[in-house]
């Protein structure tokens, strides 16, 4: 009987003092599908290890979320998870985390500036790096390729170009005919293929920097009727690519697990919040047809 | 070109707009120190001449010196730059700021931000000492009445060391004895070496202040001289053009059925128990000075502001007050509204298009508008009001100020009108134009339909009306009839008496 | 016949406009002028072209609606979500309905309360963006019946159906702005409010009704896309108020009110369509098309005042 007592109180005083933590996530954006996952994976995790997680969306714009981690440093939260809108732009808001002794988490993309204990992201150079050797085994060396790109400027647009454009680069047999922005929406994936199936209907290959631009191409590509012509790669793994994949519609997908990065951060907040942790990668994955 | 004491000489002005020759090879000329009044019907181009010579609009012909120099202003900053300022009849201040502020406005020292409020108001208090102005430079200009306003304006243009301050009516909107106090301030300005354009409708107050007087009519240079060259008789002649009768022609039987009739009319803040009635053929003036509430009046009738009554029949009959205009034009009340350009007309528009704007139902059918009966209704007014255009497809905003009015008399013409309202039915028209509005009210007057005409110039409300209701602040001072419908009676009631 | 064509030009400077940047991108690439472009071209400019209609009834009335990309989204989702349920007829009508339903709640503020049509649309702009989010969590709603497809994806004769609906709407604006009282009432409010209500018209109703077809034909536009990508996302229509009033301004219509047409708002759109078109066919490096775009613009509102 006393036992038990003993390990009931032990197991309240542990809950008890979990519940205490109290972390703050500011999330670039909510009006992604990868984003909320991300949120998804950090509030399960949460809910899991009983700790408060207190969500904001910055809505992509630098200066909300400066005022968001303001807030969050005024309510005196035990550690904030930041997934920066831009690079640079945040450095301003982990230095006022920083004097305030408030210890930052950064997820996807990092921070320029400021001390930060940990950085959770996976790898975009090696994501589209990934995708373009995939292309090139796919079309044994030789075909004409389109590439779609993000909104012009974002670090995710600009590495997984790189990445891609690096490893194609290798084989001579292929060739970048079209390279146009479609600002990572779906809506101008659709335009944007189109226009440039007008262009050039000799297209073998498309890798788009994200699944909603891939999954406008399809259907631009399904329309012009080249769907078993054209090998579409997409990036993100989210529901509606995964989907497409198993379809057969989407040749892959880069899962970059949004789910898993949520999850992450937050369980790596909570040991923070005792020991000291490092830098931690989360792998990506291939997403292919079985 | 350097004539000894001429400070301003305006040499062959022409103005073209569409549609109308404003000015026709006028000429202008005045002394240093004098003040010169500009006087000639609404129409007669006394703006348009203000307009080109403060930089506004730019002459088609003619030359301007000013002090013996030949100038040429792209633009009303410019002619402040030279030394003309013009004080408009709307006033231009900025309510908010103070009155150094204001006179110290954009002005001079590039960086007057800079001053401190002190220093500015140490310097204003100064300038409207020496303009012997009996007002505080530190005073919120919202806090004043117009007349201190206007002082302010006129401080204003001293602050740029104007070389002629042009008034535009600037006794229109100003009690009498303001009036005499602004006049002994005019001839202050005057000794301190600033000649004055003064414009005015009242003949007296130009034989008052004036020293040389210079007449326009429809756009053209009737007679210029020293003041003591003109009689009253002459001045009247050299600015109507024609006798007094042939201008104001009433033709018009009044009948003894009533119209209109309301009792108690009310508008908040603006009228204040209003009773009178309108007979069948009668044309009732309403008189008062600006803000007596005269254009409430016109729109509380119309159903254009909210207001209430005791009572109000409408041809015999018991109706509500009209609570919006659609209402009124269904019982056959017209308005033709006292601003032709904001109230009355959709200038963008054409001809036709305004005038089946109020009168849709008779040629539309499930929302089809038919055209060709549109343009049949509209070309027959076009021909019946005599209106100047070159197409019913013209827009309203190429016609001239007489042809818009008549576009808006032509509005209400499309149907049978128990009771038509003009407000400030002439303003700005020319003198023929004038004459064909007044005809029109006769003849509508005689089909049985009662006229309320409510207007700010004596004149037509002396020759026209039948009965006059003078209002003052809301309230009703007199009812005039007969022989006591004269100038004096009405001012003397206007001003409260 | 020429006489005719260059007074049509005059009126009509976006036109030479259109000439002038087909002119351009045939010049610079084949694939550009080829039937299969223009269908191509024409059934992309009818998300915006509808959207820019019911904006021009907007801005002809003088006023702005800034909300139409913000309600865009919010039927999309709310129409394929039923549409998703298995009812595409009942979705449809859902869709146009919640679009409607905004701008006549767009409409009664502005007349009722006499705000400011760019303050009011830009709250609304902000809340149907919001109830988007909520309804979705942000996630989009894809995966839509084959019949319900047809709208964006179906063709006639070759000629792909969202062109059909495109001109439709183009016709019945066209009829509703010349030949009927609310059409009349549109310009004339624009030209002159007061003077308009001193005519006796009702100028709340109106005005209630011109927002409302702005809110309906964005919803109608949103339909088409939603069907065209099979898929309904929250950030749908995210700066399409802007292309719209882009495309009413190129085509001539006066932002200050009462003065436009319907006709400049279609060239308005083609121009900006194939201006995105072209860029894509010639491979423009992204980093110069916005620029390309801005100049464009500025030219042609240069134009226009020029006049």
């Amino acid at each position: 009987m006393k036992k038990i007592l003993l390990i009931a109180v032990l197991v309240i005083s542990v809950f008890a003092l979990a519940a205490n933590y109290r972390i703050g996530l500011s999330l670039s954006t909510l009006n992604n599908p990868f984003f909320v996952t991300l949120r998804d994976g950090a509030q399960d995790m949460a809910n899991k290890l009983g700790v408060e997680l207190i969500v904001a969306d910055a809505q992509d714009n630098p200066a909300k979320q400066l005022s968001d981690i303001e807030d969050f440093i005024q309510q005196r939260l035990n550690l904030i998870i930041i997934n920066p809108t831009d690079s640079d732009a945040i450095v301003t808001a982990v230095e006022e985390a920083n004097d305030a002794f408030i210890p930052v988490i950064t997820v996807d993309r990092a921070s320029n500036g400021g001390l930060v204990v940990c950085h959770i992201a996976s790898d975009n150079v090696a994501g589209g790096r990934m995708a373009g050797e995939l292309v090139a085994s796919l079309l044994k060396g030789e075909g004409n390729v389109v590439e779609l790109e993000g909104i012009v400027g974002t670090s995710a647009a600009r590495d997984r170009g790189a990445g891609f454009e690096e490893a194609i680069a290798n084989y001579p047999g292929i060739k970048l005919v079209a390279k146009q922005t479609a600002n990572f929406n779906r809506a101008e994936g659709l335009t944007v293929m189109e226009n440039i199936l007008e262009a050039h209907p000799d297209i073998d290959a498309v890798f788009a920097q994200n699944d909603e631009m891939a999954l406008g191409a399809i259907e631009a590509i399904k329309s012009a009727g080249l769907l078993d012509k054209i090998i579409v790669v997409g990036f993100d793994a989210i529901d509606d690519a995964v989907a497409a994949v198993q379809k057969g519609e989407m040749t892959a997908t880069i899962a970059q697990q949004p789910y898993k990065m949520g999850e992450l951060a937050v369980q790596k907040a909570f040991e923070y919040l005792s020991t000291q942790t490092i830098y931690i990668p989360v792998d990506l994955k291939l997403v292919m047809q079985e | 070109m350097d004539e000894p004491g001429v400070i301003l000489k305006m040499e062959g002005i022409t103005k073209k707009f569409p549609g109308v020759l404003a000015l026709d090879k006028v000429n202008f000329s005045m002394k240093k120190e004098e003040i010169h009044a500009l006087v000639g019907e609404n129409g007669a181009g006394k703006s348009t001449l203000i307009k080109i010579l403060s930089g506004v609009h730019k002459p088609d012909e003619g030359k301007i010196f000013l002090d013996g120099e030949y100038v040429a202003f792209s633009n009303p900053i410019h002619a402040i730059e030279k030394g003309i300022s013009v004080i408009y009849q709307e006033l231009n201040l900025v309510e908010e700021l103070s009155v150094a502020e204001n006179i110290y406005l954009g002005k001079e020292n590039r960086n007057w931000w800079n001053l401190g409020k002190k220093v500015l108001i140490e310097r204003a208090e100064k300038l409207l000492s020496k303009l012997n102005f009996p007002i505080s430079a530190s005073e919120k200009v919202k806090n004043l009445n117009v007349s201190e306003k206007q002082l302010v304006e006129i401080a204003k243009a001293m602050a740029t060391n104007a070389k002629v301050i042009v008034m535009d009516e600037p006794t229109a909107t100003i009690t009498e004895h303001e009036a005499k106090q602004l006049f002994s301030l005019m001839r202050g300005l005057k000794e301190q070496g600033v000649s004055i354009i003064f414009i005015s409708h009242r003949l007296e107050e130009v034989f008052e202040i004036a020293d040389s007087v210079t007449v326009l009519r429809d756009g053209k240079l009737i007679s210029t001289g020293k003041i003591d060259q003109y009689d009253k008789n002459r001045l009247i002649s050299d600015v109507v053009g024609r006798t007094i009768s042939d201008m104001y022609p009433k033709e018009n039987t009044v009948t003894d059925v009533n119209a209109f009739e309301v009792e108690e009319l009310s508008v908040p803040g603006y009228v204040n128990r209003l009773s009178f009635n309108v007979k069948k053929g009668e044309i009732l003036g309403i008189a008062g000075l600006v803000g007596c509430g005269k254009s409430e009046v016109a729109l509380a009738i119309y159903g254009g502001i909210k207001a209430h009554a005791k009572k109000a029949l409408l041809d015999g009959e018991r109706v509500s007050l009209p609570t919006r205009p659609d209402i009124s034009l269904e019982r056959g009340v017209l308005l033709i509204p006292e601003d032709r350009k904001s109230q009355g007309l959709v200038l963008l528009l054409s001809v036709t298009k305004n005038i089946v704007l109020p009168n849709t139902k008779f040629i539309t059918k499930l929302g089809h508008i038919r055209w060709k009966e549109g343009r049949k209704i509209s070309g027959n007014l076009v021909k019946k009001l005599n209106i100047k255009t070159p197409t019913l497809s013209q827009k309203a905003e190429n016609l001239s100020g007489g042809n818009q009015q008549k576009v808006v008399l032509a509005k209400g013409l499309v149907r049978k009108p128990k009771l038509i309202i003009f407000a400030e039915p002439t303003r700005g028209i020319d003198v023929g134009a004038k004459v064909e509005v007044y005809k029109l009210m006769n003849e509508l007057a005689n089909q049985g339909v009662g006229i309320i005409m409510i207007s700010s110039e004596l004149p037509e409300i002396v020759s026209m009306s039948d009965r006059v209701l003078v209002m003052h602040r809301g309230v009703q001072k007199a009812i005039l009839e007969g022989e006591n419908i004269n100038q004096e009676n009405i001012m003397a009631a206007a001003m409260g008496g | 016949m020429l006489k005719k064509f260059l007074n049509l030009l005059r009126k009509f400077p976006i036109i030479l406009g259109f000439i002038g940047v087909v002119v351009l991108f045939s010049i610079l690439t084949n694939r550009f002028f080829t039937l299969s472009n223009f269908l191509n071209v024409f059934r992309q400019i009818s998300i915006n072209a509808i959207i820019a209609f019911g904006m021009t009834f907007v801005i002809l009335s003088g006023g702005i609606d800034l909300s139409v990309g913000s309600v865009f989204a919010l039927a999309a989702v709310v129409g394929a979500s039923i549409i998703k349920g298995g009812n595409v007829f009942l979705g449809s009508l859902a869709a146009l309905g919640v679009g409607a339903a905004m701008g006549a709640f767009n409409g009664a503020i502005i007349a009722k309360l006499k705000l400011q049509p760019f303050i009011v649309t830009l709250a609304t702009m902000a809340i149907a963006r919001s109830f988007t989010q909520v309804y979705t969590q942000g996630r989009p709603i894809t995966g839509l019946p084959s019949t319900f497809r047809e709208i964006g994806r179906g063709e006639l004769f070759s000629v792909p159906v969202p062109i059909y609906i495109m001109f439709a709407v183009f016709f019945i604006s066209l009829y509703i702005l010349s030949n009927t009282k609310l059409g009349l009432y549109t310009y004339s409010i624009g030209g002159n409010e007061e003077a308009t209500r001193l005519s006796g018209i009702k100028v709340i109703r109106y005005k209630v009704t011109i927002y409302t077809i702005s809110g309906l034909l964005s919803a109608l536009s949103a339909l088409i896309l939603t069907a065209r990508l099979n898929s309904a996302q929250p950030i749908f229509g995210t700066g399409y108020e802007l292309d719209a009033i882009a495309a009413v301004v190129l085509g001539g219509t006066s932002l200050s009110g009462g003065k436009g047409t319907i006709i400049g708002t279609l060239f308005g759109a083609m121009v900006m369509g194939v201006i995105n078109n072209g860029m894509n066919l010639v491979n423009v490096s992204p980093f110069y098309q916005q620029a390309v775009k801005g100049a464009v613009i500025l030219l042609a509102v240069m134009a226009e005042r020029s006049e």
